[in-house]
């Protein structure tokens, strides 16, 4: 097993899971604001 | 007279046993899609391209060193990428957001249900047989997505073409198969049958729908420029279909234009299905590793769930299923954790959740992929 590329997988797999959880977070948020300002105005 | 039979000799004395093996694996696709009818569209044509591409001196592929179709084809709709692109416009035009508009927190679930590609990347690796393109195309396979495990394995893997879309679009109709016994052996009977509330999708401002695709392509692409291809296409489809002044062209997208890339995309990927590519232990690892992609990501969304729960006051609790739903094969996924609900409770429905959660897993796969293309180059480099 060759670690060095291990751990180029687990600094993929870190920044892989952080930056689809983020995204989809703020895709989360302003979802909600949208429908906010929305219902608001409705 | 002897030229003729020359020319039929030519074909039969190439004929080795590695193409006879390989007609019979496209011959057992055919079969898998008509028979049991896992997923036809695509399993159909990718059989009978491995078998166009498997008979000697194939003029499929090439003829008097001029490319055949499935050649132009592929260096048209494959290495371009195009192929994926617009098969994502047309399903942007099928999906209906709005079960997840109405429950914006099911975008959680799309996240969470991604797992599975990381932790098959790294089992990839761990074999020591790819690198971390390769490795990282393997694992797409969890994304259920087959647009982008094509997409993906197209920039970072094209020899392994073959086996990822196979795996894919398989594992995929083998959902129904794959997902309970993984739900099952994470959940309690009690988790099985708890409640969930819902509100009805039909309040859902019309601007909210049109803003959604838009505001959705510009913040994925602003935070991952990779993305916009895939992303932006999905959400081009999607614009089309709620817009609600292009019904014609959201039509055709989700009719003709579906139907005639998957079509072309599908006999493309069987063309690459040669035998000296297909038949190495490798393939056998990469079937292999899809299905550990499937269960992971299963596993990844259902303990996601459970660990909300914990911080989740009593009457906003998730049935833990949920988090099975979050993987992209839609409506399968949705549908398998409805048919659980309804086993242990027939009165319990969580189908409008668990769609909701598979919308999101749409999201969340392509996102998924496109930090896995932003991320891998970056990390080689650096």
């Amino acid at each position: 097993m060759d670690t060095h590329l291990m751990t180029q997988g687990l600094e993929v797999m870190m920044l892989g899971l952080a930056g689809v959880f983020a995204v989809l977070i703020i895709f989360y948020a302003v979802t909600r604001v949208m429908l906010l300002i929305a219902r608001k105005r409705k | 007279m002897g030229e003729i039979l020359q020319e039929i000799g030519v074909g039969i004395l190439g004929l080795t046993w590695k193409e006879a093996v390989m007609f019979i694996i496209g011959g057992t696709l055919i079969f898998l899609a008509i028979k049991f009818e896992y997923e036809p569209m695509l399993l159909l044509p990718i059989g009978f391209g491995a078998i166009l591409v498997n008979i000697p001196w194939s003029s499929a592929l090439e003829f008097d060193g001029e490319p055949g179709f499935l050649k132009i084809l592929y260096n048209a709709g494959i290495v371009t990428e195009l192929f994926p692109v617009l098969i994502f416009i047309a399903v942007g035009a099928m999906i209906d957001f709005k079960p997840l508009l109405q429950n914006p927190f099911m975008l959680f679930f799309g996240a969470a249900a991604q797992f599975g590609i990381f932790f098959t990347m790294m089992f990839a690796l761990a074999t020591g047989q790819f690198d971390l393109k390769e490795a990282a195309s393997i694992g797409i396979i969890g994304a259920a997505d087959g647009p982008t495990s094509i997409f993906v394995a197209s920039k970072f893997a094209q020899n392994y073409l073959g086996p990822i879309s196979v795996a894919a679009y398989s594992y995929m109709s083998l959902v129904p198969l794959i997902q309970p016994p993984v739900i099952r052996a994470l959940t309690t009977k009690k988790e099985r049958r708890m409640r969930m509330s819902y509100a009805s999708a039909s309040d859902i401002p019309k601007v909210v729908e049109i803003l959604f695709p838009i505001l959705i392509t510009l913040i994925a692409g602003i935070l991952a420029p990779m993305s916009v291809a895939l992303i932006g296409a999905l959400m081009f489809g999607n614009l089309v279909r709620v817009c609600g002044v292009l019904e014609r062209l959201s039509l055709a997208a989700q009719n003709e234009l579906a139907n005639i890339v998957t079509l072309l995309l599908g006999i493309t990927i069987g063309s690459t299905m040669t035998a000296d590519a297909f038949l190495d232990i490798r393939t056998i690892m990469i079937l292999a590793m899809g299905l550990v992609a499937f269960i992971f990501d299963t596993a990844g969304g259902v303990l996601f769930a459970k660990l909300l729960n914990l911080f989740l006051p009593a009457h906003r609790k998730v049935n833990p299923m949920i988090g099975a739903a979050g993987i992209s094969a839609f409506p399968m996924s949705g549908r398998v954790v409805q048919r659980m609900a309804t086993k242990e409770d027939p009165t319990n429905f969580i189908l409008m959740q668990a769609m909701s959660a598979n919308v999101a897993g749409q999201l969340g796969s392509v996102v998924a992929g496109s930090m896995v293309l932003a991320l891998v180059p970056a990390i080689l480099a650096g």
